[in-house]
Formats: C-alpha cells, sequence, structure tokens
C-alpha cells in the first residue's frame, strides 16, 4: 500500500453519472467499501461506484480529503464535519446518506444522520411524509387515534416551509 | 433547491428511497417528542419507533451521546400547594445567559387524592425510568418523556407502631428488568429488617433475606452496576451495604478511610451528616458539617476502597432540608458542578469557587430533585410483555 512505498497512490472513482474523479487512497480508503477493493487488488484501473452520481460524489471526496487532513483530534474533526454539513439542504444530506452507507463510512454517515435528525425535530408528519416519499397508510381513523394517544408531541411544530 | 439531479425520469425527482436501517440511523437520534409524533407517519414508522429493539437502541445512543447533558432532565418535587413534578432540560440549567426556563409543571402521576399535603417522593432513576412514591403505601413507574406510568401493586405490610420503610430503585440489565427495594425498618429494633423486591417484569413483590447490617441512613438506595446501595450506621460506624438485584446478595463496600489508623475518613468534624449519591456514573458521598464546608468524596474505581478520592472541598452550600436527602452530584463541564443535595439546587463554579443558583422561578421551592435521561421505555409495556 502507498504508505509502504512512500509515493502516495491515487485513485480514480466513477460515479454512476460517469464523472471521474481522482482522490488520494488513503483519504478514499475512509469509505470500508473501497478500502476492501484496494485490499482485494481490484482498485487498479477505475473503480465504479455505482449508487452515487456525480454531484453526491465531489461532495464526499470533498469530505474525505477535508477530515483525512485533520490530525487525531476529535474535536477539530467534530467542528469540520459541523461547518461541511452547516448549508446542506435537506435534499443534499438524503443523497449524502444513501452515499455513505453505500461506501460503509461510519464516520460521514453518523454526523449526517444527527443532521437530518436535527433538521427533522420541529417538523410536522406531513414534512416527513414528503421528504422520505412515504405513504400515508393509515385510514383518518387509525391516524387520528395514534394521534391522540400523544397529542402534546404535537405542540410547537414549525409550518411547513419546505425547503 | 432540491435540484438533485434525479436517477429516474418524471416526477419525484426529490423522494428518496430510504432502506429501512438507515430510517433507524437517523430516527435513532431524535429526541423523545418529535418520535412519538413520527409515529404517525406511517405504519411502518409506528412499528420501528414501537419495536422494543428501537426502543433500546434509541436509549442506548442517547445514552452514549449524551456528554452535553442534552439528554438528561432535571425532575423536582416543587414545594407548591398541588406538589407538582417539574421537569427541565438539564441544559437550562447550565446556562446562566438562558431567560426562558421551560417549565412544565407535570401532574399525570395521580397521587393527592385524600392527601392533599404529602408531596410524593423520588424513590431513584434509572434508564429512562423514575420511581416514584407516596407514603410507604403507593409506588409508581414512571416516564415522564413519554408520560407512561404505572402504579405498582401493593406491598402487603402489617402496619407496626414505629415502623417505617427505607427503599430503593434500580435496573438490572442481565434480565432487563427495573426492580423496587423496600427495607421494612422498626425504629424500636435493632433489625435484623424484612426487605421485599419488587420485579417489572413480574409484576410483583416478593420477600428476600432480611437486611442485618445496621440502620439503612438514607431514604432511598443509589443505583449504580445493578446494585443498589445504602449508606448504613453499624455500631456507629459508617457504611455501605449493596444489595445485587439480580443474585439478591448483600455485600460491603468500604467507605473512605485513614491509611495511618486504618478509622473513616470522613469522620472528622464531629458530627458529619453524611449523603450517600452519584457522581457521572461513580458512587459519592457528601459529609457536610452543618457549618462551614462539605467535603465530595467519590469512588473512582468501583469497589475498590482505596479509589477513594476527596474531589472537592466546597464552602457550605446551604441547607439541605429535612435529613435524609438525595444527592445527585453532576459535572457539566471541565469547571462546572451541579449539585442537587436535598432541597439546595446549585451550579458550583471550582475555577472561581462561587457558586450560581439557577433562576428560582424554575427551581423555587424543590423539596428534592433527581435527575433521568430521556427515553421511549414504558412501564406499561413491561406489563404487557411478562411471561
Amino acid at each position: 500500500m502507498a504508505a509502504e512505498t512512500g509515493t502516495p497512490t491515487t485513485l480514480t472513482l466513477k460515479s454512476n453519472d460517469d464523472e471521474l474523479f481522482s482522490v488520494a487512497e488513503s483519504a478514499a480508503i475512509l469509505s470500508v467499501t473501497i478500502r476492501n477493493m484496494v485490499e482485494d487488488g481490484c482498485a487498479g484501473g477505475v473503480i465504479p461506484l455505482d449508487n452515487v452520481d456525480g454531484k453526491t460524489l465531489a461532495s464526499v471526496i470533498t469530505y474525505m480529503n477535508g477530515i483525512s487532513a485533520i490530525p487525531a483530534d476529535e474535536e477539530k474533526k467534530k467542528s469540520y464535519r459541523d461547518k461541511f454539513l452547516s448549508d446542506k439542504d435537506f435534499e443534499t444530506l438524503a443523497d449524502m446518506v444513501l452515499a455513505a452507507n453505500y461506501l460503509n463510512m461510519s464516520c460521514l454517515m453518523d454526523a449526517v444522520s444527527a443532521k437530518i435528525a436535527q433538521v427533522m425535530e420541529k417538523k410536522s408528519v406531513g414534512w416527513v411524509r414528503r421528504k422520505f416519499g412515504i405513504e400515508n397508510d393509515y385510514t383518518p381513523e387509525e391516524e387520528a387515534a395514534v394521534k391522540e394517544e400523544h397529542k402534546w408531541t404535537f405542540e410547537g411544530v414549525e409550518t411547513d416551509d419546505d425547503n | 433547491m432540491g435540484q438533485s439531479q434525479s436517477k429516474m425520469e418524471g416526477e419525484s425527482s426529490e423522494v428518496h428511497e430510504f432502506p429501512e436501517e438507515i430510517i433507524e440511523e437517523i430516527l435513532k437520534r431524535l429526541p423523545v417528542k418529535p418520535l412519538v409524533r413520527f409515529r404517525c407517519v406511517s405504519k411502518s414508522w409506528l412499528s420501528i419507533i414501537s419495536s422494543p429493539v428501537f426502543i433500546k437502541l434509541h436509549l442506548d445512543t442517547s445514552l452514549k451521546n449524551n456528554t452535553t447533558h442534552s439528554h438528561t432532565r432535571l425532575i423536582c418535587v416543587s414545594a407548591d400547594p398541588q406538589n407538582h413534578f417539574r421537569i427541565f432540560p438539564l441544559r437550562h440549567l447550565m446556562d446562566e445567559e438562558e431567560t426562558e426556563t421551560e417549565t412544565e409543571p407535570i401532574t399525570s402521576v395521580s397521587y393527592n387524592a385524600g392527601y392533599p399535603d404529602v408531596p410524593m417522593r423520588i424513590v431513584g432513576s434509572c434508564r429512562g425510568m423514575v420511581c416514584v412514591a407516596l407514603n410507604e403505601e403507593k409506588f409508581y413507574l414512571w416516564n415522564p418523556s413519554i408520560r407512561r406510568q404505572i402504579l405498582l401493586p401493593p406491598l402487603n405490610i402489617c402496619p407496626e407502631f414505629d415502623f417505617y420503610m427505607k427503599d430503593g430503585f434500580g435496573y438490572e440489565e442481565f434480565t432487563d428488568d427495573y426492580k423496587v427495594v423496600a427495607i421494612l425498618f422498626c425504629n424500636s429494633r435493632a433489625g435484623p429488617f424484612k426487605v421485599k423486591i419488587f420485579s417489572l417484569r413480574a409484576n410483583a413483590w416478593k420477600r428476600i433475606e432480611d437486611f442485618k447490617y445496621g440502620n439503612p441512613l438514607d431514604n432511598s438506595g443509589v443505583c449504580l452496576n445493578g446494585k443498589l446501595h445504602w449508606l448504613v450506621d453499624e455500631d456507629s460506624y459508617p457504611g455501605i451495604v449493596s444489595l445485587d438485584l439480580l443474585t439478591e446478595e448483600y455485600a460491603r463496600v468500604g467507605p473512605p478511610y485513614n491509611a495511618s489508623d486504618n478509622s473513616c475518613a470522613i469522620v472528622e468534624y464531629d458530627e458529619p451528616c453524611l449523603t450517600l449519591g452519584l457522581f457521572n456514573g461513580s458512587l459519592c458521598m457528601l459529609s457536610d458539617d452543618h457549618r462551614t464546608n462539605m467535603d465530595l468524596w467519590v469512588m473512582k474505581d468501583y469497589g475498590v476502597v482505596d479509589s477513594w478520592d476527596r474531589v472537592v472541598r466546597v464552602s457550605h452550600l446551604g441547607n439541605p432540608g429535612f435529613y435524609p436527602h438525595v444527592l445527585r452530584v453532576i459535572a457539566l463541564d471541565e469547571d462546572r458542578i451541579l449539585f442537587l443535595y436535598g432541597c439546595v439546587v446549585v451550579v458550583y463554579s471550582l475555577k472561581n469557587c462561587s457558586y450560581w443558583y439557577p433562576p428560582t422561578d424554575s427551581v423555587a421551592a424543590v423539596q428534592h430533585a433527581d435527575v433521568f435521561v430521556e427515553s421511549l421505555i414504558s412501564p406499561c409495556d413491561y406489563e404487557a410483555n411478562r411471561m
């Protein structure tokens, strides 16, 4: 591996919409999926990532480079993650959580899940259904009954802005 | 906004297909209130959020991610005429700038019928659940975060003159069970004392081996590592006795002592008032001389007598009210320590050696207080799943 020879190895990643990205192997192996491919010797040419589009992959690579440039300091890594995610909208976060899951990147997965949870905290049930693409399979009577059990949890919910 | 390139053609460019494991990853990080609300999203979300596996995952995640105390709530028995319980996010006591203290009087335990002047007592809290008691008659297990509680079956004790009770509440991990222990204590006798233990899974009290380790001093035992701990007075010498909630065996835990002469290190005042408590997940003891100083001792390695350490000596915090007291001590950050000591609720700064009393409207006339971690765990589910 790169660390042994002293020469930095670069990998080429290909998104599902055929964009190519170069990334240092040392940063890319934050993804266990990619690391396994490298260890199995399948990383010689181009690594195809069939479940990630170019826009999301670009973002993930920015994160890989940013976080691996920070020395072992959990505080600094945390503030980098917070800043990295601070301006992302729900759709971007959703793309990223799916990518982090596919790429098996636990630190990104944790951070993005936490960010999505934070965004959802004061949202309405309707907002969540729309954003997560969930069909309401309750009858109106069933839904009213579930709601009635814990009516107090519907206090203080934000009006939907759908951003 | 929302212009992410669609993988499919047509309508739903913004809608993502989330596998259930990702939904769980996200939901386990939500506070209780929105989680309970999102049971209404769909039947599959209801089933995720109600599943015992998820409920446990959610609590374990909250406990793990609780370094800033964001999942911790303070519960106070206030001394107002209704004897309300008041519940606050702990964070609201941490910020001196915080102006809006979210006071949320909770009255969902109906206890004062016939006893308007008798306050409820907090027996203890463990893993998201709080146990409260009225006199020696009624115990409730209560999760204030989801507003669910049950009344335990009667203890069925023969009333005796001069009888009263010492108790304790804890969680036993191996059997995933919440337990209440009642020591039937009689002032006119030296013991041994009858002991009964309640298991939430069994929904029943049973008698166990008698307590024969002197007179328990605390009203309520302190739960740590699946064991309840009481401070005892054995022939005028302070000691700590534990009861294992799984094996139901008693053991002694040594108090701090002086290596030079083996005497108890905390008996350096004439008559210090000792209280056993919890300090950030360790057993601790507060020694109060009622006048000038209070010493906080912490047993840093559980069960290791040599690990008792006098962490801080503070000037007297104030009168904690009727003895004995509930003691909870929480390091809020590197500087500040929160003391819940009987009716005293105070934040102490190590740097400035100064006190800060949280806004009086939020903790006015507290009788005593405890902390708990928000969770979805319902005492009713344990009853329903009884085997």
